[in-house]
C-alpha cells in the first residue's frame, strides 16, 4: 500500500517538491546532505550536493517527468554544468572529482540513455566519474526503503494516514489529527520506553517522508501557511521523541533541519505571494471574505514577523526585511484577535517591529491586546477563546457556530502575564499601572507538562494547569525583576535552537508562556 | 456493520451532552455558581488561595465522577423523545448530586483551613451564628450599584428555616443595626482590597 502512496505523490510532485524528501532518503542512506539549493535554482547544476559514506562528494540534479530526446537537448547545458564543474562549497576539498547525478521522478527515453553512455565518454576528460542516473522506479524503492519499519500499522493509524492526504487543501492544516498520526510513527507513545538512537534517527527519516505525502494537497493549492504549519508539526515531534529517549543529536538533527528548511520555503513563498499582493490580500468568495480579512492580516503579520526574526537569529541577511517592515506599519490597523491564540502572531509582529526602531508602535499593539484580554476575560461573559482553539476554531465558536459547545473563558488568561511581562521588560509601567486594576480580575494560567518532551506534543498527557493571582498591591521593582530573571520551563532542545522558536510559537499556540516568551527574547537580544 | 449515521449521531450526542449539562447546572448551585474551566491537556492542576493575606498553592488532580448506566439492547429502540430525557435527566441529577457533595466537601476543606469555617455544632441557627460566620468571610460588593453580591447554600429545609427566620430578625431593630454595622465594616474592607488594585513603587 505505501508503494502506491509513493507512486502517486511522486509521479504528481515537481522537483521542488520532492528535493525535501529526496534529501531525507540520501541522509538515511548514510550520506551527509551538505546543500540543498534554497530556492530551486540550479546552482551549476547541482540541486543536492552530499558526502557519500566512502567520502566521495556526490551533486544531485532533480528533474520531474519524463526525459525524452527534446528534454535532454534543453537541459544539456545544466548537464554538462553539474558534471564537467566541480563542486564549489567549503565541505569540499578542491580539486576532488564528485559523482553527478541526474535524478528524475519520472522515466528516461531510451534515446536519451544512449547520449548519456555516449557523452559520459566525453565528460571523463572533466570527471573521471561517469554521469548516473535514477528513475522513477528506483526512486519509489528507495522511498519505501527509507521508512524501514516506521509505517503506520494500525488500520486506524493507516486510515487517519490517507484521510489527511485526501482532506488536505485549501483550508487551515488539520494539526490535531496529524499530530495524532505521527504518534503513531515517532516512538513516544508509553510502550516505547526504551529505544536505539538509531530508531529515533529511523522515525524521523520516516515522518519528514510521510509529512512529505500529506502535504501534497496543500502543497498543489499553494496554501504555504498550512503547509508551514504541516512541517512546524514534525519537527516538534522529531524534539519530542529525541527529548524523550535523550538521542545524541547526530541521528536526527538532520531530519529536523529538512523540517525547519521546508517550512521557510514554505513561508518564502507565502511571502513572495503578499509581495505580488494581486487581490490586495484577499481571498476566495468577495460576500463572505469580509468576516476573514483581519484573521488573514493577523496571521500574515505573525507569519511573515516570524521568517524575520528566524533570518535575525541566524544572523543571515534577508532581502525581504523591509517588505515586512512596510506590511507591519500598513497593516497592523487591521488585525483582529480571534482568541488568545493571536498572541503569539501579534508578539511576533510587535518582535520585529522593534527591530525596525518601531518601539512605540510595537508596545502599542502589546498594550491592545492586553487591553482586549482584560476587557473580555477580566467580566462577565464567555470571553476569548483559550489558545487550544485556533483561528478559525474560535471565530466559529465567538460567531455562534458552534451551538453545543459551552465553554467558558472569562476569569483566566493563558496569554496575560508573558505579555505584561514584555511591557515591564520595555518600562512600560504607565500602561501597566493604567491596566492593573482590570488585570487583577483575570487569574494567570499556563500549562506545565511534568517531562520536558511532552512540551512537543501537541497535546501533553502529564503536566499541571497552574492558575495564579495577579498580586494586589503589585510591586513594580518586582515585576521587572521577575521579568528580567532567567526563562522558566523551556527544554533544552528548544532553548538551543532559538531559530526555531518563533514558529513554535505560532504552530502551538498553547505552549506561548512566560518561558518561551522570555527566552525568545534573550536570544533576539544576543543576536542584535 | 450494519448501516449507521455517524455524523448526525455525534451532533445529536453534543446537544444531549449540552443538555446534561444545564440540567446539573439547573439541579446543583455548586455547578452552577462554580466557576467553570476546561483543561485541554495534563491531568493535575494547581491554585492559589489566600489564607492570612498570604497566598498558598494548592496542588490537586481530577476527581472521577461514575454514574452507572444500564441500558437493554431491547429499550434502545423506544430511547428517544420523553423517554430519553427521562433517562437523561435522571442520569443529570446523579451528576449534580455528586458534584454538591464534592463542591460541599471543596469548600469545607477550604474554609478549615482559612479558619473562615463556622461549626454549629448541631446547634439551632441563631444571630450570633449569623453575625459570626458573616464576619468571618470577606464580602463583594457591586461596583456600580454597591450592593451586596453573594450567594448563600443550604439544604432546602434548612433554607426554609433561614428564610423564616430572617423575616423574625428583621423585625429585630438591635440585630438591623449589628448587620448595618457589619456591612459597613465589610464594605469599608472590600474598597480597600479594591483600593490595593494597583501597580506600586
Amino acid at each position: 500500500m505505501i508503494e502506491r502512496v509513493v507512486e502517486n505523490w511522486l509521479t504528481s510532485a515537481n522537483e521542488r517538491q520532492y528535493q525535501i524528501p529526496f534529501c531525507q532518503v540520501l541522509s538515511s542512506e548514510g550520506e551527509t546532505v551538505i546543500y540543498a539549493s534554497p530556492h530551486g535554482a540550479l546552482e551549476q547544476g547541482k540541486d543536492v550536493i552530499t558526502i557519500a559514506a566512502d567520502r566521495v562528494p556526490c551533486a544531485y540534479q532533480l528533474k520531474a517527468g519524463r526525459i525524452n530526446l527534446k528534454g535532454w537537448q534543453a537541459i544539456k547545458g545544466e548537464i554538462d554544468e553539474l558534471v564537467e564543474l566541480p563542486i564549489s562549497h567549503p565541505s569540499i576539498p578542491t580539486g576532488k572529482f564528485h559523482r553527478p547525478y541526474l535524478v528524475t521522478n519520472g522515466a528516461v527515453s531510451d534515446t536519451v540513455l544512449n547520449r548519456i553512455e555516449s557523452t559520459n565518454r566525453v565528460w571523463k576528460r572533466y570527471n573521471p566519474k561517469p554521469l548516473c542516473l535514477i528513475q522513477s522506479g528506483e526512486l519509489i524503492a528507495r522511498f519505501v526503503r527509507a521508512h524501514g519499519s516506521f509505517l503506520p500499522r494500525e488500520t486506524k493509524d493507516f486510515s487517519r494516514f490517507l484521510e489527511l492526504i485526501v482532506n488536505g487543501g485549501r483550508g487551515p492544516f488539520d494539526k490535531e489529527g496529524f499530530a495524532a498520526f505521527l504518534e503513531s510513527i515517532v516512538p513516544i507513545r508509553p510502550s516505547t520506553t526504551s529505544i536505539a538512537p538509531r530508531d529515533v534517527g529511523r522515525s524521523a527519516s520516516s515522518a519528514v517522508l510521510l509529512t512529505s505525502y500529506i502535504v501534497q494537497g496543500s502543497e498543489r493549492e499553494q496554501n504555504h501557511w498550512a503547509v508551514f504549519e504541516a512541517w512546524i508539526v514534525t519537527a516538534s515531534y522529531i524534539l519530542a521523541a529525541a527529548s524523550k529517549h535523550r538521542t545524541p543529536a547526530k541521528w536526527w538533527a538532520r531530519s529536523f533541519e529538512l523540517c525547519e528548511l521546508a517550512a521557510v520555503r514554505a513561508l518564502e513563498s507565502l511571502c513572495e505571494e503578499c509581495i505580488e499582493n494581486r487581490a490586495q490580500f484577499t481571498q476566495g468568495d468577495p460576500f463572505t471574505d469580509g468576516s476573514f480579512y483581519p484573521i488573514r492580516v493577523t496571521i500574515l503579520a505573525g507569519t511573515l514577523s516570524a521568517l524575520s526574526l528566524y533570518h535575525r537569529l541566524r544572523s543571515e541577511k534577508w532581502e525581504h526585511e523591509f517588505f515586512v517592515q512596510d506590511f507591519l506599519l500598513a497593516h497592523t490597523k487591521q488585525i483582529q484577535v480571534w482568541g488568545e491564540s493571536a498572541a503569539p502572531y501579534l508578539t511576533m509582529a510587535a518582535l520585529e517591529l522593534e527591530q525596525h526602531g518601531a518601539h512605540a508602535r510595537s508596545e502599542q499593539l502589546i498594550g491592545q491586546l492586553v487591553a482586549t484580554i482584560v476587557s473580555l476575560n477580566g467580566s462577565k461573559g464567555r470571553g476569548l477563546p483559550n489558545p487550544y482553539y485556533e483561528p478559525e476554531g474560535a471565530v466559529r465558536l465567538i460567531s455562534g457556530m458552534e451551538p453545543n459547545n459551552p465553554e467558558l473563558f472569562s476569569g483566566n488568561s493563558y496569554a496575560l502575564e508573558p505579555l505584561i511581562e514584555f511591557l515591564a521588560r520595555r518600562l512600560a509601567r504607565g500602561m501597566l499601572t493604567h491596566f492593573w486594576e482590570r488585570i487583577t480580575r483575570v487569574h494567570f494560567t499556563g500549562f506545565r507538562p511534568t517531562e520536558e518532551w511532552e512540551w512537543f506534543r501537541w497535546r501533553a498527557e502529564n503536566g499541571s494547569l497552574d492558575h495564579r493571582m495577579p498580586n494586589t498591591p503589585q510591586s513594580w521593582a518586582a515585576l521587572l525583576d521577575a521579568a528580567e530573571n532567567a526563562p522558566p520551563d523551556v527544554p533544552a532542545l528548544l532553548r538551543d535552537r532559538p531559530s526555531f522558536m518563533p514558529f513554535l510559537g505560532l504552530v502551538f499556540p498553547h505552549r506561548f508562556s512566560v518561558g518561551f516568551l522570555r527566552s525568545l527574547e534573550r536570544a533576539i537580544q544576543q543576536n542584535s | 456493520m450494519l448501516p449507521d449515521f455517524p455524523k448526525s449521531r455525534k451532533e445529536l450526542s453534543e446537544k444531549l451532552r449540552l443538555h446534561l449539562r444545564l440540567r446539573v447546572q439547573s439541579t446543583s448551585p455548586w455547578a452552577a455558581l462554580g466557576r467553570e474551566f476546561t483543561q485541554h491537556e495534563g491531568r493535575a492542576f494547581s491554585y492559589e488561595q489566600i489564607i492570612d493575606e498570604s497566598k498558598r498553592i494548592v496542588e490537586t488532580g481530577f476527581e472521577e465522577m461514575v454514574v452507572p448506566i444500564r441500558v437493554e439492547f431491547k429499550d434502545i429502540p423506544d430511547l428517544v423523545g420523553e423517554a430519553l430525557f427521562r433517562r437523561l435527566d435522571e442520569l443529570a441529577d446523579n451528576i449534580a448530586e455528586q458534584t454538591s457533595r464534592l463542591g460541599q466537601r471543596r469548600l469545607t476543606e477550604a474554609t478549615q483551613l482559612a479558619g473562615t469555617a463556622i461549626d454549629a455544632g448541631g446547634q439551632p441557627f441563631t444571630q450570633e451564628l449569623f453575625l459570626q460566620s458573616e464576619s468571618a468571610r470577606d464580602w463583594e460588593f457591586d461596583h456600580l450599584t454597591g450592593q451586596q453580591e453573594g450567594v448563600y447554600i443550604a439544604h432546602p429545609q434548612t433554607a426554609e428555616r433561614m428564610h423564616s427566620l430572617w423575616q423574625e430578625w428583621e423585625k429585630d431593630s438591635a440585630f438591623m443595626k449589628r448587620v448595618a454595622e457589619l456591612k459597613a465594616r465589610k464594605y469599608e474592607e472590600w474598597r480597600d482590597r479594591e483600593s490595593r488594585r494597583k501597580l506600586v513603587d
